[in-house]
């Protein structure tokens, strides 16, 4: 077991990235990255919470699972000069903290479940540098976010579930531009311009579990958009300036809406074990096929407004005129074996699968806050199970990319960018 | 048992290790080597005037001269053509002190959120003119305050600034630009010339309140000051003329002509009315003056309202420009403690108001320019470059470049320079780049862009 462990942070270790989509780190579960995410039809354990909330009510017991992904992804844009950016991304750290336990009672109190998840889906940090081409379309972008989802579950009936849950989120910004001001003849001075600030809003996790056929599921999962409101007095204006303008910087602030996309999925998954076989239902061997769809366009209207109009940056910071964002489009397929069944005296499960994401950058445009292509992503994982109410879960997810050109016309800016990212998580899941 | 799991185990994670370690994402090598396309730019001549002279800030000095539209300009092409890079200047001498400029002081915002910029005169050399140097053949003819309309006259019917920097060259009094031009031309034999004129034309009586005083901004006393009107359409029509066939006498000659903005919506005409006036409809749509934060009045201004040559204090209508000159004056009490501007017995002067009639006549006038303009490039198959619709989309805040935003608002635009007409040297970049992006097209070439981070845009103290 510790051989297994050691291997498996040296290989953290090495030089790799992870898995992500726009600002969407998907490191929400060990067991699901392993098959690669986005499985609303697939009830792994407690972290169902945050995939589909609906598909604890088919598990049984009280189940608790902890899972950390390490985020590496690495970006490269060269512009049209021929100037090459390797754009420096923070390794990202996913995690989440889930947990529910089944009600005691006859009938319907029976059947009802709840739970508890803390998790931070979406998060950016990039650092393009301070003098890069691009300077005066952001310098720096950072962003952060936590969940906490309260949740019930209900099992209607034999074949069907709903689950519902609030979701809490705190969050904030923090992001940078470059200043056309110079003090003397020569050319910019490396002046600037930042915000940051924090907010906090609500939102739901809504899902539905179905099994209209025996081996047979279909997941239905929507987590709404979330806005973070950061307003006048949340956040901070750090204005590098020419001490001739600093006064005109102090009595400002800025408003703005963070805006995180909602997501909808709908997952198909083939139980090769009847569901009524005494083997749990998170440790059944399936395959199961998924679509989701992420709305990005929201993003669109995303933007700074400052309380007055401000030297060389005007009233109003807004990515609506370079990033023409639409929603995007993400399928997969993945499955998991059950290798070694739990009656040896300890288990393991093997999971693969394999995943494209349309960029949600339309052809041409460029998110230079969540820079974004097309990607295939291969994914693997396993949960070892020296115990059967134990599991350790590992998984590994590898993005690559497929360079885009982006040539945002009113932006005079253009160029050709391309990602890759390897996302290695590991998780512990308890069931009681 | 265990050892059945472990070994492929590790080997899997090894093998995504190793992806990791691989995983810096390609870019293809797909650039496009630097080009001339069909063009030929190995000898250049440009004509101009402010902006490929260099002149801004209502202030001529040798960094300006040398990074001033015409001069960045060569500066890409002659990474193409190692010939281009002798464009020979009539420059200032390094070191010196240029003739002076305005300066900005900082900039405010008043209780009101009204936003006002500090300037404040930089004295230069009083005889900055005998420093410039004129050796060597001319590539850029390019004339601070030069009309086409003076191309035939002899310098001394030019204005301070034009005929200090024309004696240079010319060397006698008696010799006009065009016979100068004509002489650079046979030397040179330029292969390309890209021509960029007219806009002095209406420039200057616009500048002036139409048509009153050429002010030499720093000496409203100047004695070489003298009455301007908008350069007649016959006039520039044969003028403009007859220089396109001196420059591209002969069908092999490459060029382009760029035509005239509408420079009434450079923020010199635009500033004040935008920010301190307000339409009183229930008045006959009368311009108001927002007085910080003290109310709104009338704007009364001097107008020969009668057509009889006289003078009458009258109130400013919907149309009426106050022009940037006025901005720190209107308001100003005089020794009765009338302010200026806001009363009948201290109406604002006609030279700092452009008056709706006067927006008539440069209307018309800079229509037949940019007509002329126009009609000569199809006529000798030179490429047109629409500036004019570039500053329209300016004025718009539609205009980019690297993802910088310019726009025509004064100072905080990032385009133009305190004086509200010239651009900053930063602009001088982007007019370059906009120039490239045409002749990119026209000529299927490829000639690199100018990086504008390189070059300072509005300065502060």
């Amino acid at each position: 077991m510790l051989r297994v462990i050691t291997t498996f942070f040296l290989v953290l270790l090495t030089n790799c990235t992870l898995l992500a989509t726009g600002s969407q780190k998907n490191g929400q579960g060990a067991k699901e990255m392993g098959i690669g995410a986005e499985s609303a039809s697939s009830a792994l354990g407690a972290s169902s919470l945050f995939y589909n909330p609906a598909a604890t009510s088919f598990l049984g017991g009280t189940q608790l699972n902890l899972s950390f992904h390490a985020i590496d992804q690495q970006l490269r844009l060269r512009h049209r000069s021929g100037e090459v950016n390797e754009v420096g991304v923070g390794l990202g750290v996913a995690y989440g903290g889930y947990g529910f336990m089944s009600l005691k009672g006859k009938d319907g109190l029976g059947r009802l479940k709840l739970g508890f998840a803390v998790y931070n889906p979406h998060q950016a940090d990039l650092d393009y540098g301070d003098d890069w081409v691009g300077r005066y379309l952001v310098q720096r972008f950072r962003l952060w976010t936590r969940y906490y989802q309260p949740t019930m579950s209900y099992r209607v009936n034999e074949r069907i579930g709903l689950g519902f849950g609030l979701i809490y989120t705190t969050g904030g910004v923090e992001s940078k531009w470059a200043l056309p001001i110079t003090t003397s003849d020569v050319g910019d001075e490396n002046y600037s311009l930042g915000v940051k600030g924090n907010g906090n809003g609500f939102g739901f996790n809504l899902g539905c579990y179905m099994e209209p056929l025996d081996h047979f599921v279909i997941g239905i999962n929507y987590r709404s958009r979330t806005r973070l409101k950061v307003w006048e007095g949340d956040g901070e204006i750090m204005a590098d300036v020419p001490s001739s303008i600093t006064a005109v910087y102090d009595t400002v602030e800025f408003n703005s809406l963070i805006r995180i996309p909602d997501v909808i999925n709908v997952g198909f998954t083939y139980y090769f074990n009847q569901l009524q076989e005494e083997i749990a239902l998170e440790r059944r061997s399936f395959i199961s096929f998924s679509i989701s769809r992420t709305g990005w366009e929201q993003l669109e209207d995303w933007r700074f407004d400052f309380t007055e109009g401000l030297p060389n940056m005007g009233s109003r910071m807004e990515y609506k005129r370079r990033d023409l964002v639409t929603d995007n489009f993400t399928i997969g397929l993945g499955g998991q074996w059950n290798a070694v069944p739990l009656k040896r005296g300890w288990g393991l499960l093997l999971r693969g699968g394999v995943q494209r994401i349309n960029s949600p950058a339309p052809t041409h445009t460029i998110m230079l806050e969540s820079p974004d292509v097309n990607q295939t992503l291969v994914n693997g994982g396993l949960s070892f199970y020296p115990t059967p109410a134990l599991s350790i879960d590992l998984s590994a997810n590898y993005a690559m990319g497929k360079e885009r050109i982006f040539d945002t016309e009113f932006e005079n800016f253009s160029g050709t960018y391309n990602s890759n990212a390897l996302t290695v998580g590991v998780g512990i899941s308890v069931k009681l | 048992m265990k050892r059945s799991f472990f070994t492929p185990l590790m080997v899997c994670l090894l093998l995504i290790g190793m992806m990791g370690s691989s995983c810096e994402p390609s870019l293809s090598d797909v650039d496009t080597p630097p080009s001339m396309g069909q063009a030929d730019f190995s000898r250049l001549m440009m004509v101009g005037d402010d902006y490929m002279a260099g002149f801004a800030d209502e202030g001529w000095s040798r960094p300006k001269q040398m990074q001033s539209v015409s001069n960045l300009l060569a500066g890409q092409l002659a990474m193409l053509a190692s010939d281009a890079a002798s464009f020979n200047n009539v420059a200032l001498a390094e070191g010196v002190q240029g003739s002076g400029n305005w300066q900005l002081q900082g900039v405010s915002y008043d209780t009101c959120g009204f936003f006002g910029a500090q300037l404040q005169w930089s004295e230069g050399l009083a005889n900055w003119d005998e420093f410039m140097s004129a050796e060597g053949t001319i590539h850029n003819f390019s004339v601070p305050k030069l009309l086409v309309d003076h191309l035939d006259q002899t310098p001394a019917i030019y204005f301070p600034y034009e005929g200090a920097y024309v004696n240079r060259f010319l060397g006698t009094e008696s010799t006009t630009i065009m016979e100068k031009m004509q002489t650079s031309v046979q030397e040179v034999d330029p292969s390309f010339v890209l021509l960029w004129l007219g806009m002095q034309d209406v420039m200057e009586y616009c500048w002036s309140g139409g048509g009153n005083l050429v002010r030499s901004v720093s000496n409203e006393t100047d004695p070489d000051l003298r009455p301007i009107g908008l350069t007649s359409s016959s006039d520039f029509r044969n003028k403009y003329k007859a220089l396109v066939e001196t420059l591209f006498a002969g069908e092999t000659r490459q060029g382009a002509l760029v035509n005239v903005p509408n420079v009434l919506e450079m923020p010199y005409f635009t500033y004040f009315n935008n920010l301190h006036t307000a339409l009183d409809t229930a008045v006959m749509d009368s311009l108001r003056f927002r007085d910080a934060c003290q109310g709104m009045h009338l704007v009364w201004i001097e107008s020969d309202s009668n057509g009889d040559g006289v003078m009458d204090a009258v109130v400013a209508k919907k149309g009426d420009l106050v022009l940037l000159s006025a901005a720190s004056l209107i308001g100003e009490p005089n020794e009765a403690g009338v302010r200026y501007g806001l009363d009948p017995a201290y109406p604002l002067a006609d030279h700092h108001v452009l008056e709706l009639k006067e927006k008539s006549a440069y209307d018309k006038a800079l229509r037949t320019i940019n007509q002329v303009i126009s009609a000569a490039a199809e006529d000798h198959n030179l490429l047109l470059i629409d500036m004019h619709t570039f500053f329209e989309e300016l004025a718009g805040g539609q205009v980019s470049f690297e993802g910088l935003r310019v726009n025509s608002s004064y100072v905080n635009g990032n385009f133009f320079g305190v004086d509200g007409y010239s651009p900053t040297i930063k602009a001088n970049a982007m007019l370059s780049n906009e120039i490239i992006d045409a002749l990119n097209v026209f000529y299927a070439a490829n000639i690199p862009k100018v990086d504008i981070r390189n070059y300072s845009g509005i300065v502060y103290p």
